[in-house]
């Protein structure tokens, strides 16, 4: 069930980590341009990705023993909020930082932990997550891909698409089918890590509107996985990953990925001096909206202290989010139109223009709206 | 909320202020009673000092009062009443030690702001289209650098809103006006007030509305089953919930004070926000509710027509938005670190 998401502060302990990020980030990323900012934590760099692990800050909340530094999830929350807003390429650890560490954390064997933790927190192991089939979007339940028992250990044979960048991953913990038939649905799925440089995969990258390639396909024929590919218990893989989808739901991801833009047209703006009542009606409603959505961020951050799954709570933020990232663009958008005399740079042009090729994505990544908006009316008791 | 003010506030103004009073009052009966009872629990002085024998509670302390004031859809200016006795009181000790209005103390029942729309002459005072001018008892009321504590008693009055609406037009005579004179002040009192009052007022109807949504759709069957099992009704519900929860934190973190003060920026964020989610909040009330939604025996129109009234009220969506866009454009930093220092009273990184 839906309750009030109750207003939270980041508690004061965090700016000194704050400061030292900010430090960090401001020599790490001197120089980089708003439309290379937009492409925030799809932007991939393993070099960036490096430093940020020598500092420390891969798997922030890991535990010592495996790797990561132990932290909390105000300071995850803290660390997360200055790489997007910074515009940081964060993508190549992003997942396994995100998703995978925790769930392995969660999930995992002993074994399983102790050999693939530390080497995220190292950045030394790249995760995707491979959910999409080609045949399987929001229906994720229908997925085809199928691991059968061997001798040795699974056979798994398949496909994935729209996978995160899965041609710059090392690892793929993927959802496939163990037992039954597709019309089983979620019974009979289990999720099983794949090594992307075992025979039998293709990794193909496909090109986006923006001439990007952020997502990749991935075939799987014949390929070979030993018996501790597995990842939890066979046939619970529908429960464990809504259970880690409440963890990619519920971060500020889903309130920056147009913030390169905003501050960029913000800078344009002050340094024309321009101040009418239209725009500054404009600047303050989205920053309200920020202000707003970032309190309910922390609120699900503070649940998720608190022990709480707040996957529906994750829903609202997200959808909520998505939708304001979205009209950030289109705002921007019309009052470019509406102001033809305004000197736009090209670099605010660039972005907007990838921000409007790219943004479509927002609303469709980690769920649609309309599943979202599906999963909140369940939460209010309307299914 | 699980909040023991939240939990006696939604009790005592469930008994008191049911649907039938609001209509009574909008039909214009008198509102002496209800605040009576209303005043009985003495929650008009929880933000006074309490050497002014008030509560000493703090603007975070009494919002979820304040919220579910919106809630109720309380006919008077509730909220408006708590805010306007602790400027009151305040500027008693201070500017305004003389003024002849308050030498026997803080006046009897309700008060409303007026910072917008008054003019002072010859002829005396008028204050035009004043939120909760027909049930109000005093009027704190501001024009240049001229602030009036006007009693309605005294007012020429005439309803200035739509259907229902307890907006009014008051007029004053020149020696009433002079009567009530509180002294002169360089900066606008009481702009922020009103819509810090509003704002949560909006929170509250729309958390109200929602839920009646939500009811309804559970509740009303067609095609042989609950309206809400269906996707279309589904995502918009979802939708305004969004908004409503939006709402809600906005209002909530206006609140965040030490003391009976808002800060201004949180204000005009709360005001802002919370106006604009108005429209829709209401629209997909009426659209899931069907007619029954707009018939006078049906208790929704109760709480929508106040949250049209109160997004437009002392400065919509569009002013405050306004305001606060001000204040980016003057700032020097990025839109995140204005959030965070402006806003949520962080530090600089």
């Amino acid at each position: 069930m839906l309750t009030a998401l109750e207003f939270n502060q980041v508690p004061a302990q965090e700016a000194a980590f704050r400061s030292e990020i900010r430090q960090f980030l401001n020599e790490a990323l001197v120089g980089m341009p708003s439309h290379a900012k937009a492409r925030s934590w799809m932007g991939t760099s393993d070099d960036f990705s490096k430093k940020l692990a020598k500092q420390g800050w891969l798997g922030l909340t890991i535990p010592k023993e495996y790797g990561g530094s132990g932290k909390g999830f105000f300071s995850r929350f803290v660390l997360s909020e200055e790489l997007l807003a910074s515009g940081a390429p964060v993508a190549s650890h992003w997942i396994a930082d995100r998703q995978s560490g925790p769930l392995l954390l969660r999930y995992g064997t002993e074994a399983q932990r102790q050999f693939y933790i530390p080497r995220i927190c190292r950045g030394e192991a790249f995760f995707c997550i491979g959910m999409s089939e080609p045949s399987s979007g929001s229906d994720l339940a229908s997925i085809r891909s199928r691991a059968q028992r061997t001798e040795a250990g699974w056979l798994l044979n398949g496909s994935k698409i729209w996978t995160t960048n899965a041609h710059g991953c090392h690892y793929m913990i993927a959802l496939v089918r163990t037992s039954g038939e597709t019309s089983d649905r979620q019974k009979g799925l289990s999720q099983v890590i794949i090594d992307l440089s075992l025979p039998g995969v293709t990794v193909r990258p496909i090109t986006d509107m923006a001439g990007d390639a952020h997502f990749s396909e991935v075939f799987f024929d014949n390929v070979n996985l030993g018996a501790d590919a597995l990842v939890g218990t066979e046939g619970q893989g529908w429960d464990q990953v809504n259970a880690e989808l409440a963890f990619e739901r519920s971060g500020p991801e889903r309130i920056y990925s147009s913030i390169a833009l905003l501050d960029c047209w913000i800078d344009a703006l002050r340094a024309q001096a321009i101040q009418d009542a239209e725009t500054s009606a404009l600047v303050g409603a989205m920053v309200a909206e920020m202000a707003t959505l970032r309190a309910l961020s922390l609120a699900v951050t503070q649940k998720l202290v608190d022990g709480e799954s707040p996957a529906i709570d994750a829903s609202v933020v997200k959808d909520f989010g998505t939708d304001f990232e979205q009209r950030l663009i289109s705002n921007i958008a019309a009052w470019l139109g509406t102001h033809p005399e305004f000197i736009a740079s090209p670099d605010l042009l660039q972005t907007l223009g990838y921000l409007e090729q790219m943004g479509a994505t927002f609303s469709l990544r980690g769920g649609t709206r309309e599943i979202l908006r599906g999963i909140i009316a369940r939460g209010l008791g309307l299914r | 909320m699980q909040n023991d003010f939240y939990d006696s506030a939604e009790r005592l103004f469930g008994e008191v202020c049911t649907p039938a009073v609001i209509r009574q009052i909008e039909g214009g009966a008198d509102t002496a009673h209800l605040w009576s009872e209303l005043s009985s629990v003495g929650f008009a002085d929880a933000l006074l000092p309490e050497t002014a024998d008030g509560a000493a509670l703090t603007l975070t302390e009494v919002w979820p009062m304040l919220f579910s004031m919106g809630r109720h859809a309380l006919p008077l200016p509730y909220a408006h009443t708590l805010l306007a006795r602790a400027w009151l009181q305040q500027a008693h000790a201070t500017t305004c030690a003389q003024a002849q209005v308050l030498a026997q103390g803080l006046p009897e029942g309700t008060i409303t702001f007026a910072p917008f729309r008054v003019v002072a002459g010859a002829a005396g005072v008028q204050a035009a289209g004043v939120n909760f001018g027909l049930t109000a008892n005093w009027v704190l009321a501001q024009s240049e650098t001229a602030v009036w504590l006007l009693p309605t008693s005294q007012a020429q009055r005439t309803p200035s809103g739509g259907h229902g609406s307890l907006d009014a037009d008051l007029s004053w005579s020149a020696d009433v006006a002079k009567a009530s004179l509180l002294g002169q002040f360089q900066q606008p009192q009481f702009r922020e007030l009103l819509a810090l009052s509003l704002a949560v007022l909006i929170a509250g109807a729309a958390d109200r509305v929602f839920e009646m949504t939500l009811g309804w759709a559970n509740q009303r069957e067609q095609f042989g089953k609950p309206i809400g099992r269906f996707q279309a009704l589904q995502q918009q519900i979802s939708e305004v919930a969004e908004q409503v929860f939006g709402a809600r934190m906005a209002a909530e973190m206006a609140c965040r004070s030490t003391t009976w003060q808002p800060a201004p920026a949180l204000v005009a964020l709360a005001k802002a926000q919370t106006s604009q989610a108005v429209a829709r909040v209401v629209a997909v009330a009426h659209a899931v509710h069907g007619a029954i939604g707009v018939t006078k025996e049906f208790d929704l129109q109760l709480y929508t027509r106040r949250l049209n009234e109160w997004a437009r009220a002392g400065g919509g969506a569009g002013y405050w938005s306004g305001v606060l866009g001000q204040q980016v454009l003057q700032a020097n930093s990025s839109a995140l670190d204005f959030v965070r220092t402006e806003l949520f009273a962080e530090p600089a990184a």
